[in-house]
Formats: C-alpha cells, structure tokens, sequence
C-alpha cells in the first residue's frame, strides 16, 4: 500500500530520467561520460529508495493552497512580457504587462481608484528602473523589432 | 612600520574614502539585485579605474565586491531569492525572520555578521597573505572534488524538509550543470540537438528561477501580508541585534574563519563557504531544532562565511595571481593592466600598493556597517508599505531584467521562466530548490575535480588512493560520510535513549 503518492510518482519519474541520462551518457568519450554515469547511478539510487520508502511513511509537505485562475494568469502575462520583450520593446510591454498583473493581482476585491493608484506608480517604478539600467548600468535593454522596422 | 602608517595615510586620502563610499553604496545595491552579481559590479566598474591611482583603482572595485556580497543577503531575506549564489545558505533562516515579522532584525544581524565576516577575512589578508596561500596549493583536483561534494551533502542534509529529495536535488543540479559542453573531454552532452544548449545553463537565470518563481506564485494565492510586521516598527532593532550578534561572538567569528579558508581556495567561492559554515553552526548549536525556522544563528554563520570570503579570495589573487572567486578574477585582470604583477613579491617590491589596498578594503568594509543598516532598514520598511498587488508585479520585473541583463539575451529570461515553473512544481512535491542550485553551481567544479583526479589515479596506477588516501581528502570523506549519517544515527540513539 502507497502512503506517500507524490514521493512514489517522482521516484517513477526520476528513474525514468536516469535511464534516459545513463543512455546518453554511453554514446559520449570516456572522459566525459564518466561524471555523467556517476551521478546518474546515485540518482537511480536514491529514486529506488525513495520509492521503497513511499511504501512505508508519509512526509507532509507544507505548501499553499492554489488559487488556479490568478496563477493561470499570471503564468500567461509572464510568458507574454517575456514573448513581445524584444519584439515591442521593454518599456512598452512592462508598462503594459505590469498593470496587467495589477489588474490580475487586484480580483474584484480592490476599488477602482486604489487600482489606478498602484498603475501610476507601477508605471512610474518600471520607468524609474527602466532608465537606472540603461544610463547608470549601461545595460542595452531590448527597443523593440516592430518600432524599428515601423521606423525603417 | 612607518610606511604602513604612511600606507594607512594614504587609504585615508578624500578621494579614497569617496571611492569606497560610492563603492560599497553600488555595491550593495547591485547586489541586492537579483541577476545582478558581484562579478558583474566590478567588470562594469573596471574601466573607469584605469584613470584613477593603482591602490585608487583597486579600493573601488574591492569596495563593490564587499557590498555586492552583502547585497545579496537582503533579496535573500525579504523576497527569499538569494540576490549571489553565496547567499543561498542566508535564504535558510534570513526569510524565515522576515515572515515572521523580524525582518528588520535579520537584516541588522545580516549587516553586522557581513562586517565582522569582512573585517576579519581583510585582516586574515593583511597578516598572513603569503602562508595563506601555500594552503591553497595542498588542494589538488581531488580535494577539489570531495570539497564540492561536502558542500552539496551538507546543503541535502542541512535544508529544511525531506533528505533523500534533498539529495536527489543535489543530483538533478549536478546534472544540470553537465548540459553543454563537457569540462574534460569537450563532447558536446545533453543538448538533444537544442543549439542555445551548447553553451551550457546560465546558473544565475536558473537560480533565479528556481527561488524566485515558486515565490511569486505563492503569493498570488496567499491571503495576508507578504511578510510579517513588528510591534516596534520605528526601532532599528540595533541594540537586540547587537546583543545577539555578542552572544554569537564565538560563532561569528568561527564564520569568519571558515568564510576566509575557504575564501583561499581558488574556484570554491561564498556559496560553499555560507554551506560549510552553516553546517557547522547547526552542528554545534544548542538551537538545532530552529535551524531553518528563523533562527538568528544560521544567518550569522551564513553571512560572516561569505563575506569572510573577500578577504581570503584575495589571498590566492595576489600572492599567487590565481582568482580565488569570480570578481577576484576581473580585479586581477584590472590589476595586469595597471603594470601590478602578482605574486609573492607583490608583498615586498610593491608592497605600498598592496597595503593602501588592504586598508581601503578595511574602510569599506567598516562604512558597510552603517550604510548597511539604514538602508537595509529603509528597504525592510518600504517593502511592508508595498501592496501584494504591485509587489507580485515588481518581484517579475526584477527576474526580468536581472535575467535578462545577465548576457543581455533574451533565452536566459526563457531559462529563468521554465526553470521557475518547474521550480515551483518540485517544491509543491516536496523537493528544495537550494540544493538544486548548489550542485549546479558546484557541478563543473565536482566534474573537473572528480575526473582530473580518476586520470591522474590512473596514470600513477592507485585510482582508489588517489581519491581516498590523501590526508585532506580522508578528513574531507570522513566529514562527508558524517554529515550523511549524523542524522541518521541521532534518530537512532534518541530513540533508544528514550526507551
């Protein structure tokens, strides 16, 4: 009898990758494939045992309960700011994506004008921010592919 | 003794005292940052040292490397992302404080515990530089290895939580640090013919990843405030810190010590210096139990280690011109191109440079302590007037940018973003993301020890010698095989005990 199911589905998954790894590692040169066989050995290693040990004890893992449709959303922003990064330019899909995530975070529970407020200085923070790379750190923040061939 | 005194003199020039100021400030801001390293601070920073006086020069960069690392002991604490990989070890008990409403107090501990881990590392460096750094040609590549390896069972075996998914993280780190090209032998592994693989996971986007997203992602759900808040929110706290910080005295130095031991070994770094001593401050202390949970010795240990590290990665740089740590590197390559030549003589030829360098790193690390605590002070207090619904937003940005900025390419900030996500599912299932990061920060240095060592064990025809019957590697493997089952054998004894 499982008592531990998380525990027994990883050590499942995790044997599967050290297969996988141990294969790829035999079609490597001696020198480089001898790390890879080694570590990938412990691992098969601690799966097994992990597994054996599902059977006999359960360890609670502390963890937050998950609220699916804010973190869906703010999962898609993410990749999206990161997505039109380079193709919109930074200052524009931060500022965009930025109050979106304000907007998600916010839910029905806060007013409209408490909303409008964390916009400005949101804003007025990713711009702050946005100049302190770019003059002080000299970092070249991405400007935007369709700006430029709009400009071209 | 006189031309000390005038080297002392002349580190207390207006401009050099400036210089360590703006130094240790930037320092201590890039730091915070996460994405934006030590290492990354001082190569920014190299060229305008050209213009300036050699020991000038060298008081800056060494100034930014101190607040750098100190820097990263504050994302540590307030956003549990450990803004250097040396500060993972302060993740453990740092943000533990801060939930608990003890922010203020973790971030007075963290700037004392920085400046006594720097005063004493700079002094290891001013009085014994040269015997220093014939210790650190004992390490071979077998020492190497077992050194890495001790750091990565003492992270499975010290984190909060389950061991055997400790260690399996440890393993999926080393792992990781496998994809690309090999240390020894240069095949190309682990890529399934994905090109951007080739050159390897950028451990820093990773990191950021894996600390941070799991961070963001629970916070959206999370009802209530971020971190806690005191009852004395206007108090700096200074005179409760300062007392535990004096009961710990013993402890923080021993930090200190081990910050700077290791700190000589060129390649082992802060983040194996923060584990190792944290270990052993969990192994002496009466506290155990409240290691991981908030307990204000673990963030001593951590931080008087890494910033310890400073002065002991000096050591290596200057008397051997071997980089002890990432940013002694780009210091060393400031120091080539200012006509200083390293090595033992540095010490007697141009030994005013030196000297004025040393005590301009001293003056940095002392104007640390009070920098370090307003701001830190100022960045704890803003951080609770931040709303969640704006700090979830803010916490992206800076995982963006600080990715981002790292190569100034756009697949680490998709590394960051699918290291995170995943992140966050091993943490759900009960996996930590520190040992993860650990074995792939240590993984090219475990690999290159691991089969350097087999070669050489071949060639003199004693594989099994080689690894184990050398006297620093036995005493490495014993502390290894201790830290491994130490815990184990407790359980078995208390139990027995009990009966």
């Amino acid at each position: 009898m499982i008592k531990d199911l998380t525990s027994f589905i990883s050590g499942i998954c995790l044997i599967i990758l050290s297969v996988i790894l141990f294969h790829e590692a035999n079609q490597l040169s001696p020198f480089a494939s001898v790390f890879p066989y080694a570590i990938t050995s412990v691992l098969l290693l601690l799966s097994v045992l992990l597994i054996f040990r599902s059977f006999k004890i359960e360890i609670k893992v502390e963890k937050e309960n998950v609220d699916t449709v804010k973190i869906f959303l703010l999962i898609i922003v993410f990749f999206a700011w990161i997505y039109f990064l380079e193709r919109t330019g930074f200052v524009l899909t931060s500022l965009i994506a930025f109050n979106l995530l304000i907007l998600v975070n916010s839910g029905l529970s806060v007013g409209i004008k408490k909303i409008a407020l964390f916009m400005i200085f949101g804003s007025i923070f990713v711009l702050l921010l946005y100049f302190g790379f770019k003059n002080l750190l000299l970092v070249p923040l991405p400007e935007g592919l369709w700006l430029r061939d709009l400009q071209n | 003794m006189a031309s000390l005194f005038a080297d002392f003199l002349s580190s207390l020039s207006l401009i050099n005292l400036g210089l360590a100021f703006s130094g240790v400030l930037a320092g201590i801001i890039i730091g915070a940052l996460p994405g934006l390293s030590a290492t990354m601070a001082v190569a920014i920073l190299v060229p305008f040292t050209f213009a300036l006086e050699p020991s000038s020069g060298l008081i800056v960069l060494g100034a930014i490397y101190t607040g750098a690392i100190f820097g990263g002991s504050w994302s540590a604490i307030l956003i549990n992302t450990p803004g250097t990989p040396s500060a993972v070890a302060t993740t453990f008990d740092g943000y533990p404080l801060a939930k608990k409403g003890d922010g203020d107090l973790a971030m007075s501990i963290s700037c004392m515990s920085s400046f006594v881990g720097g005063i004493i590392g700079v002094i290891c460096l001013a009085l014994f530089a040269p015997p220093l750094a014939s210790v650190s040609l004992m390490f071979g590549p077998t020492e190497y290895f077992w050194l890495a390896l001790l750091g990565l069972t003492l992270i499975s075996t010290l984190s909060e939580g389950d061991n055997i998914k400790s260690l399996i993280g440890a393993c999926i780190g080393l792992l990781m640090s496998m994809i690309g090209v090999a240390v020894v032998g240069g095949d190309v592994r682990m890529t399934w013919n994905i090109s951007f693989l080739n050159s390897g996971i950028e451990i820093v986007s990773a990191m950021i990843g894996l600390f941070c997203i799991p961070v963001i992602l629970d916070l959206t759900s999370m009802k209530g405030k971020h971190l806690g808040e005191n009852e004395t929110p206007k108090s700096l706290r200074l005179k409760e810190s300062f007392l535990i910080m004096f009961a710990k005295k013993f402890e923080a130095v021993r930090g200190a010590l081990i910050g700077t031991f290791v700190g000589i070994l060129p390649g082992a770094g802060g983040s194996i210096a923060s584990i190792v001593s944290y270990g052993e401050a969990k192994r002496t202390s009466k506290n155990k139990e409240n290691f991981g949970k908030g307990e204000p010795e673990g963030l001593i240990a951590s931080e008087t280690a890494n910033n310890a590290t400073v002065g002991g990665g000096f050591v290596p740089t200057l008397c051997l011109g071997i980089p002890g740590t990432p940013p002694d590197a780009v210091i060393l390559g400031a120091l080539l191109v200012q006509g200083i030549r390293t090595g033992d003589t540095l010490f007697t030829q141009q030994s005013s440079i030196v000297y004025t360098f040393i005590f301009g790193l001293l003056l940095a690390t002392i104007m640390m302590l009070p920098l370090g605590l307003l701001m830190g002070r100022y960045a704890y207090k803003s951080l609770l007037k931040v709303p969640k619904q704006v700090l979830i937003p803010i916490i992206i940005f800076l995982t963006i940018i600080g990715s981002y900025s790292i190569q100034n390419n756009i697949l680490n900030v998709y590394f960051m973003f699918f290291f995170g996500l995943i992140g966050w599912v091993l943490n759900r299932s009960g996996f930590r993301a520190s040992p993860i990061v650990l074995g792939l920060v240590l993984g090219q240095i475990a690999e290159q020890g691991f089969v350097q060592a087999y070669i050489i064990g071949s060639a003199q025809g004693s594989v099994v010698a080689n690894y184990f019957a050398r006297p620093i590697s036995f005493v490495l493997v014993l502390l290894i095989i201790m830290s491994l089952f130490f815990p184990a054998l407790k359980k078995i004894y208390k139990k027995r005990f009990s009966k």
